[in-house]
This record gives C-alpha cells, structure tokens and sequence, in this order.
C-alpha cells in the first residue's frame, strides 16, 4: 500500500486538540444564571479532582473521525504485489532542459535515468517546454497496455510543469515529478548591491550558457544604508528595460502600452528572459491553474506563449502591469523577489529597480520562484492497474470507505453527545423534584 | 387575530386548562388572557368582581338622614320599627395591577424552557386578570416600571382601554432597575377611590420595606392581593458539582459546591415564601404562590377561590352604608 499524498499524515497532529479541548472543558465550572443569591450560601467547593480522561466513547469517536479524515487526505493506494499477466508498466519521461546549464541538464538525464528503470516500455522526451509534450506523452502512454505512468524531470520553476499541466493528465495514468538539475538555495540567485551612497551605480553583468550573473555596485566609498539612486532611470518597466537593453542583457526591447487589443482580455506588459529573444509588450490571461498561476499567452495577439507569471496575493505591479510577488524584509532592509523570468532577464532587473527606488532598501535579491515540493506531493499520483476493458481501477475506494468512516463517527460522536446532554438535564430535573 | 395564533392552539375543551408554555406562545396577548380566563370559568368559579352589584346584606336600625327608599315597610309591619336596607357597593371597582419588571423576573419558568419566563407569566397572569375585571365592567389600570422609570396606565373601563393595557404589557420587559416599594405606593396613591391592587411579583426586595408599602395600601382602604411567582428552577438548586452562580439583577457571582448548597437553599427559599405569606396574612391581603409549571388558568382559579374563600372574613371595598 502507498500513499498518494503522505504529506496529510501532518493533520495527525490534530489529534492532540481534542484531548486538549476534553481536558481543559472538564474542569470549567459551570455558570448559570439565577433570580437572586440571596438564599445560596457559601459553600466548600468539592475537592478538585486531577483532570483525567472522561466520557472516554466520546472523545475515542472524535479522534477516530479525525484520523479517518487525515488518512482519507492522504489518499492510500493499494498496488498489487504481483502484476497480472499483460498488466506491464509504460513509463513516459519528459525532461525540462529550458534554462539549465549543462551540468544542470546533464543532471535531469541522469534523473530521468534512474525514474526509467523497472519500466517495461519507455519514452524518454527532452524539451525546454514540457507542458507543451505532456499531451503527446498522454498520447503515447494510451497506446500502451498495462499500467501507465508520466514521469516529468525538471526543476519545476514557476511556468515549466503546473498543477494545470498535470491535471490535464488522463485519470488512468500514474504521474510522478521528479525534481533535479536545481540549483542550490533555490537556485540563480542574484544579489543587487544598492548601497551607492547617491553614486551612480555600476551594474556588471556575466552571461553564462543558461546562467547570468547581473551585479550592480557603487561607487568605491560606498555608505550603507543609503538608497540607491539610479541616473535617470525611473522606475518604470520601460525604462528598466532600456536600461538592460543598455547594458547588453537583451538583444532589444520593444514596449507596448496596457491598451486592450480586440481578442485580448486584459493586456499585460511582459517582459522576457534574458538574451534569448526580444521583448514584446502585451499579452491575455489564457487560463488560471488551480494554484492561482496565471499562463499569460501572447496568443491570439502575440501568436506565441510569452511567459507564465505567478499572480501571488501580495502581487507587486509595477508600472505597465507586470505582475510578480515580492516580498519586503524591512529588518535587514531586503527585498526578495520570485519572479517566473530568469535572475538576470529585463523583467527582474525591472522589478529589482523598482523595488529598490520605491521601497528605498539597501539591496534586493532575485531568484526564480519553484513550486514547493509540497505542491508536488500533491500533484502527483499512482501508477493504475487497468482492467481488461482499459479503464483504470476505482484506486478512490479506500479514501471514500476513509470518509464514509470519518463521517459515520461524527454521526456517532453527535448521537452520543446529545444524549448525554439529556441524561444530564433529566438528572437536574430529577434532583430539583426532589 | 386567529392568524397568528399557532396552529397546534386550539379553543381548550371545557374543564381544561391551557398549559404555560402554550399560553405563552400565543402572540395575542388579549388572546392568551381570554384563553386563560375561559379556561377558569369552566371551572364553575365566582368571579371574584362579581357581588359588589346589588345584593341584600344586611338590615340597620333607622337613622334620621337615611333615604326613605331603603326602609323595609314590610319589617316595620310585622315588628312596628323602622330599618334601612343595606346593599353591597353598586358601583364597580377599580383595579390596579402591579407587575414586577426586575431582572431577576427573567427566569425560565421551567426547566431547560429558556423562552418562557417568569416575566412572561406573569404578563399571561396580569392580562388575565385585566381581561376578567374588564369584561364584569370594572376599571382596570397598570403600575409597573421600565428603564427606571414608573410606567402607569390609570384605572378605567371599556375595551378600547383594555386593548391598550394589554398592549402595554405585551411591550413590557424585564430591567435590572426595580424600586418595589415606589411603585406599589404611587399605585396606590393614583387609585383615587378604593379599589383592589394585585402586586404580582417574586418579592427579591428589601422585605421589611415591601411589607410596609403594602401594609400603608391596605390602611388607605384598599383590598390588596399578591402574587408570588416563583419558578421550579428556583425552588430547588438542581445541579450538582461545582456551580457558578450568577444574579441576573447585579451580575454577581458566586461558585459554590451545588449539591451541598441545595438543602440549606430548598429551606431558606421555603422559608422566604412562607414569610412572604405570614406577613400577608397578618396584614390583611391576600396571598397567591405562582408556581409557573402550573397552568395558568388553573393558578388564576387558585387564587379565585382564595380570595373568594376568604372575602367573608375581608373588608369590602366601598361596602354597606
């Protein structure tokens, strides 16, 4: 048996609430409302009994329904020890190459490798675009008998593989994400020095296959804590574009207003990843994945996908409408900013621009957002046996029987309660008859 | 006025009684007191305001100054002395009904009944009365006190007034300010003639105090009933185990061992009721305990036949000349 999603095994912590709240709901004195005081005297309180345990059935109802709920989350998957004759395994394998270095690269084949072996069939693919394959890996794998599965190799930064990708994914196979080729600390990390003193800053710019470095210092007597001021830039995207522009990152750019074109829902001004191709300005939300991505196409406006951005609540938009989440660390006088477009491309250099004019901080780092290996979890699923008449097998059942569970304690737990809410009324009445 | 009666209330068959919770949900309050007061004539009860019309009571030796028409020609035939006939009071009486508005009449009047309150019933009780009164052509008025202030509606007859003193006691609710010995005494003081005063109320005052208010009505002349509502909840403590009380009224509180408070609270509330009694009896004015598990037409009854059974012994209001 295996788990589907083991990261719910967490909400067992839970558990410990309703012993908590048992406990400390037993030794609350009652407060009733009375006429007068007048004729109930003082009296020595009862001695205070260690708090323990009681109505032992009620809370072993609660936590089972709890545990029931949280075993339901993680969604068991039962396998069968020994595949049926004919029930062999497709694995399909798509390795990202788009922005990697060649060790980075080299590292995802090797990954993918490793993901292929106890396969009877496989499909290897390497593309700088895997969302834009999965459907044909879709493809391939249906045509396969046995079980199925898609294993996608990649470091899964924001706008490679989504959670929209994958739910596209046909229910019968079996989908794995396997991150690598990722570089450490969340990888292409940039550091933009800001401490210029007023000094026009010196921005040093290192282009390397799949990696640049972008660098901006002042000048030698540098004061820290000053902000940094930039000659006659503003902090528009246009004007940081040109800047980058300026300073060899990108071949060109080509900015376009915020204007709505006929076929476009809203337009939003995107810039591009580093020296690879020009910028172009505008673009529609195409569609929401279920994580709140937005993928911004170009399309029909454009003819071409531009760029996914992550629409973060605490999106920053700066001028011209493009979107990243920033997040301002005022302690240490930081801004960080997870951007979907390369370190170094005209949109971080924007962005950090920005941030570092408006928010008037030290220094701004930029590193590519990554989906956190929680929302992959969460992503991912079993591998299916498939019947005879090709449809995969109900692998549901036990998280629904885990529900049906959870919600036949509750109905218990709710029964057991009320009646000893009655019993207990009934005993007052009693007493006050007496 | 059917409309908004609760389908489940129907007409009470004759000899039965409407239980409180069902009087009490009725919305009509002029409604629920007919129902009320219906269900207590069945019974086959005197009105307690039926007699001061024009019944023989007694003969009186003749004095100059009396009118001519009262001599008993017939008497002075047979015997050769002259004698006045005397009759009860024609004329009607005027009735003022003090209601308790104090918190701690916000009370459930039964057990785990946290909609009908001894307020309530006491309202049921109070409409009751007035509907009775009204209907034999009495004056009926109401003293009570709301926000702090005395709320009055001066005695008088007829069903327009009624109506209005009915609508005045549906509004009514209970405050934490109550003054019992002012309002029994201005609503004595604003009965211009003398007439009945029905205080109905839990008496959680100063004693003494209200016992001297009421003793100063009955020295003005009038004829004086209480009506002690008590509810079962608080008749007995029917908790056990460690118990937070509260006052409704000053929001005290005190946490005591309820079980081991329960036989000494069961005395002293039966002690506090009996004194409450004692000290009516020997004042001359009626007294009424309203447990308010007892259906309120069969507690009206109750306190009917009391006051009936008693009147012999009771001076008259407005009696023989």
């Amino acid at each position: 048996m295996s788990w589907a999603a083991p990261v719910a095994f967490a909400g067992l912590a839970l558990l410990a609430l309703p012993v908590l709240v048992h406990l400390m709901g037993a030794g609350r004195p009652v407060v009733r409302r009375f006429p007068s005081l007048r004729f109930i005297t003082e009296t020595r309180l009862p001695p205070v009994r260690r708090k323990r345990i009681h109505d032992l059935p009620l809370l072993a109802l609660r936590l089972l329904a709890l545990a029931a709920a949280v075993f339901a989350l993680a969604r068991p998957q039962f396998e069968s020890e020994r595949p049926a004759a004919g029930a062999t395994l497709a694995r399909a394998v798509i390795v990202d190459t788009g922005r990697a270095s060649q060790a980075e690269v080299a590292a995802r084949i090797a990954a993918a490798d490793s993901a292929s072996a106890g396969a009877d069939l496989v499909s290897v693919v390497r593309t700088r675009d895997p969302s834009s394959v999965i459907a044909g890996a879709a493809a391939w794998l249906e045509s396969q008998p046995g079980r199925r599965e898609l294993v996608v190799v990649s470091d899964f930064r924001v706008g490679s593989v989504d959670s929209a990708d994958v739910a596209a994914v046909p229910a019968w196979a079996g989908v794995r994400l396997v991150r690598a080729g990722a570089l450490p600390g969340g990888g292409n990390a940039v550091a933009f020095a800001s401490d210029a003193g007023g000094r026009r800053v010196t921005v040093r710019t290192t282009v390397e296959p799949g990696r640049t470095d972008v660098t901006w210092t002042g000048g030698a007597r540098a004061q820290p804590g000053v902000p940094v001021r930039f000659a006659g830039a503003g902090a528009s995207v246009s004007g940081a574009l040109a800047r980058a522009v300026a300073m060899g990152t990108l071949a060109g750019a080509t900015v376009s207003g915020a204007a709505p074109r006929a076929g476009c829902d809203s337009i939003v001004l995107v810039a591009l990843d580093a020296g690879s191709s020009p910028a172009r300005g505008g673009g529609s939300v195409a569609r929401r994945t279920t994580d709140g991505d937005a993928v911004i196409r170009a399309a029909p406006c454009q003819g071409d996908l531009i760029a996914r951005l992550h629409l973060d609540p605490a999106v920053l938009r700066v001028a011209g409408g493009f979107g990243a989440s920033v997040v301002r660390d005022g302690e240490r006088g930081r801004v960080e900013i997870a951007t979907p477009a390369g370190p170094a491309s005209a949109a971080t250099v924007a962005l950090a621009s920005a941030a570092v004019e408006e928010h008037g901080v030290r220094d701004a780092g930029a590193r590519a957002a990554m989906y956190s290996d929680s929302a992959l979890a969460s992503w991912q699923r079993a591998a299916r046996e498939v019947r005879q008449d090709g449809r995969a097998e109900n692998s549901t059942l036990p998280a629904r029987l885990l529900w049906a569970l959870a919600l036949l304690a509750l109905a218990a737990e709710l029964w057991l309660r009320l009646r000893i809410q009655r019993g207990a009324a009934a005993a007052r009445v009693a007493d006050g008859a007496r | 006025m059917g409309g908004r009666v609760d389908a489940a209330v129907k007409p009470a068959p004759h000899g039965s009684v409407l239980a409180p919770e069902v009087v009490a949900a009725i919305e009509d309050l002029e409604l629920s007191a007919r129902l009320v007061v219906e269900g207590m004539r069945t019974g086959g009860n005197r009105s307690p305001f039926h007699g001061y019309s024009t019944e023989f009571r007694q003969h009186r030796p003749y004095r100059a100054g009396d009118d001519l028409k009262y001599l008993d020609w017939k008497l002075f035939g047979r015997s050769d002395r002259l004698y006045t006939r005397q009759f009860r009071d024609t004329t009607n009486v005027p009735v003022m009904l003090v209601l308790d508005s104090s918190g701690s009449m916000d009370f459930p009047a039964a057990a785990g009944s946290a909609s009908v309150t001894k307020f309530r019933y006491a309202v049921v009780m109070a409409a009751a009365l007035a509907h009775l009164a009204s209907t034999q052509g009495n004056a009926v008025g109401l003293m009570t006190m709301e926000q702090g202030a005395l709320r009055y509606m001066p005695a008088r007859g007829g069903r327009p007034h009624l109506r209005a003193l009915l609508a005045m006691l549906e509004r009514l609710a209970p405050a934490a300010r109550w003054d019992a010995r002012l309002v029994i005494d201005r609503a004595a003081q604003l009965l211009r003639r003398r007439g009945l005063v029905a205080v109905i109320s839990d008496f959680y005052d100063d004693e003494a105090e209200v016992t001297r208010a009421l003793r100063r009505v009955t020295q003005h002349g009038h004829d004086v009933s209480v009506l002690h509502v008590l509810s079962p909840a608080e008749l007995a403590l029917g908790d056990s185990g460690a118990i937070e009380y509260e006052d409704i009224e000053t929001g005290e509180r005190r946490l005591v061992d309820a079980g081991a408070a329960a036989v000494a609270y069961a005395q002293r509330i039966e002690s506090f009721a009996a004194g409450r009694r004692d000290d009516a009896v020997h004042s001359g004015i009626t007294y009424a305990r309203l447990v308010t598990d007892v259906p309120p037409g069969r507690a009206l009854r109750d306190f009917l036949q009391r006051r009936g059974g008693a009147r012999g012994t009771e001076r008259i209001p407005g009696g023989a000349r």
